[in-house]
């Protein structure tokens, strides 16, 4: 396939792209409810039109040491199983591959944030 | 043929496959049994039509013989007897197999041998097979599960939105307010109530694999044991139905392996040689009870105390002043049966703890009876749905937290019943009784919460606890909604979301005093 369109975000100074096909929306990072014990990763849960998402942090996975921004967002991946989300600090575009600029790491999103 | 059809034939047709397992056993069991004959000709008949649309011409085939065997038993043209039923299962056979086959995108099975059996004494011949199958017509519609699911949840949220609305309107205190929320409040709840019965399911859906489960085990023990199933009707969220057929695995097998004796054994007890497992159903207002009973060897009470006390996993003293029914569930232990005591099939305990914890789970009770010598019986509650859930919000801090009502006995003040220390832990006394105090912002590692003022007095299996929270927020309805597996940790159930729509975790409260018990946690 040629040419597959990528959601763009940043996290610190480094942009990542991840195909949009796995991507359900994306939507600002609101109430978040903490989950006891669980990983460090794990941000916690939000509500999403009456769905519950747990978002999980990826800079870690992906090697970014900068601190969380100040209005981060949230990739809804459509996934099979519970609701899963990538906590990002900003989604810059959507744009295809080819025109990507140097410097976009593909990544996949649902490997970084793992089974629902 | 594009997957969605796939998807739809395959769904379907094991459900036929289900029914042929199932009503093949009856007929075995009951050669003049009509109604079997009957189900067995309609789900050949659906399958052959199935198969034949999907373009699966071996599957169609042998649904073809089976029903044009079937058409011959019904016009009494042939006998049930050894080699009809021979046949017909290994058409069955194949039809069950052949099904996991193109499901997972692999070419037919050969179909051979079961269609030269199903042929073979070529008895009369077919009839009018259409005619037949619209004789019990029933107009449904079918639906795919996650549409339903859909359904199920939003109404679910409509649920709980009723409630904050009825809130509301207590505090504006309006007469024509009231009225109407009276009038919302019992049309939710049919709502409700309907959508979740577009949801049940026949709990016969997951008994019918255990018939030629429990044959092969006891073939393989060298045991002879017959399966009765009562109440299989009895229907229940899908939801539930699903999640219940790996405890009942575990209960059957248990009931197999450790409960019937060998048939010297039981010759030698004055008992019949064949053993008899019966699973009964019936309904109990918003539960279901499945007892799961064996004519066996039942359980010698003063060994199970023995040896938990021998395991170290109580005290002799506790041990021995626990009531029959705690003294049972030492068996579900995680740490009750070794290695040495599994046999090939399983420990008594290994697999019950799997069915404590998923029964607990939901919000249901285990209960095991057992007479030694007489036999033994599990009994499952479970809820109807596992969707809904009467439940207290608590506060913990800055934190909210859902505490299933079903759990929950009593709320103490702790500040007049006073909180003492004794052997490291706190306590606190209640009806006459003292109870050990879990600090949830402790327990749950809350950040900057205080101790809690009050103490929410919980119970499972004949243990109780107290747990310390902030404030009782509310009590009402939840929509639970399953937790991403990796978040799951003792005491941590699901979550849900709350009227303001924030969202809350549930509280599990066996998982509480499981991850006490296994000193795992800092909950006492």
């Amino acid at each position: 396939m040629s040419e597959p369109t990528l959601v763009v975000f940043r996290l610190g100074d480094a942009e990542f792209g991840a195909p949009v096909e796995g991507i359900r929306e994306v939507v600002d990072l609101g109430d978040v409810t903490r989950v006891p014990r669980a990983d460090a990763d794990v941000v916690g849960l939000v509500n999403l039109r009456g769905q519950v998402v747990t978002v999980v942090d990826v800079r870690r996975r992906l090697g970014v040491a900068a601190a969380r921004g100040p209005s981060p967002q949230v990739l809804v991946l459509d996934a099979p199983g519970t609701r899963m989300g990538a906590l990002v600090d900003a989604v810059v575009d959507v744009r295809r591959v080819q025109e990507a600029a140097e410097g976009v790491a593909r990544v996949d999103l649902a490997a970084l944030v793992g089974p629902g | 043929m594009p997957t969605p059809y796939l998807d739809v034939f395959v769904q379907e047709a094991r459900e036929h496959g289900a029914t042929l397992e199932r009503r093949l056993l009856d007929l075995e069991a009951r050669p003049e049994d009509r109604q079997a004959v009957d189900e067995l000709f309609r789900a050949a008949h659906t399958l052959k039509g199935m198969a034949a649309t999907m373009d699966f011409p071996r599957l169609a085939d042998v649904a073809h013989a089976m029903e044009d065997l079937l058409v011959a038993i019904r016009a009494r043209t042939r006998v049930v007897d050894r080699a009809t039923l021979d046949a017909l299962l290994a058409g069955r056979d194949v039809l069950v197999a052949g099904i996991e086959e193109v499901a997972a995108g692999r070419p037919e099975p050969d179909a051979a041998s079961a269609l030269a059996r199903l042929r073979a004494p070529a008895a009369a011949a077919p009839t009018a097979p259409g005619l037949a199958a619209g004789a019990g017509r029933v107009s449904t519609v079918r639906v795919p599960v996650d549409r339903l699911d859909t359904l199920v949840d939003t109404v679910g949220e409509v649920v709980v939105a009723r409630s904050r609305l009825a809130e509301v309107g207590r505090a504006v205190a309006d007469a024509d307010l009231s009225d109407a929320l009276g009038r919302l409040d019992r049309l939710t709840a049919d709502l409700y109530e309907n959508v979740l019965r577009a949801r049940m399911m026949p709990l016969g859906v997951v008994l019918a694999r255990f018939p030629r489960m429990v044959r092969d085990l006891a073939a393989s023990l060298g045991k002879e044991i017959d399966l009765v199933a009562e109440g299989a009707d009895v229907e229940l969220d899908r939801s539930v139905v699903e999640q219940l057929a790996d405890p009942l695995l575990h209960v059957l097998r248990n009931a197999a392996d450790h409960g019937i004796e060998t048939p010297a054994e039981r010759e030698r007890a004055g008992k019949p040689r064949r053993g008899t497992i019966r699973v009964v159903t019936r309904r109990e207002q918003n539960r279901v009870v499945i007892d799961v009973s064996d004519d066996g060897r039942g359980i010698d009470l003063a060994r199970v105390r023995a040896k938990a006390a021998e395991k170290g996993l109580v005290t002799r003293e506790a041990a021995q002043a626990m009531s029959e029914n705690d003294a049972y569930l030492l068996l579900t232990h995680p740490g009750f049966s070794t290695r040495e005591d599994v046999s090939a099939t399983s420990g008594r305990g290994v697999g019950m703890d799997v069915v404590r914890t998923w029964v607990e789970s939901v919000g249901g009770s285990l209960v095991v009876r057992s007479e030694p010598g007489r036999g033994t019986t599990v009994s499952l509650r479970v809820p109807l749905t596992l969707a809904i859930l009467q439940a207290l919000v608590v506060s913990v801090g800055a934190e909210r937290y859902v505490v299933p009502l079903d759990a929950v006995e009593a709320t103490v003040d702790l500040r007049a019943a006073g909180v003492a220390e004794e052997g490291g832990r706190e306590v606190f006394r209640h009806d006459g009784e003292k109870v050990p105090l879990v600090r949830l912002a402790r327990a749950l590692e809350v950040p900057g919460a205080g101790d809690g003022r009050y103490a929410l007095v919980v119970e499972r299996h004949g243990r109780r606890a107290g747990l310390a929270v902030d404030e009782v927020l509310a009590k009402g309805e939840v929509v639970v909604k399953p937790l991403a597996r990796r978040l799951l940790a003792p005491g941590i159930g699901g979550a849900t979301v709350l009227g303001d729509g924030r969202v809350a975790l549930v509280l599990d409260v066996g998982g509480l005093f499981e991850g006490r018990a296994a000193g795992r946690a800092p909950f006492a």
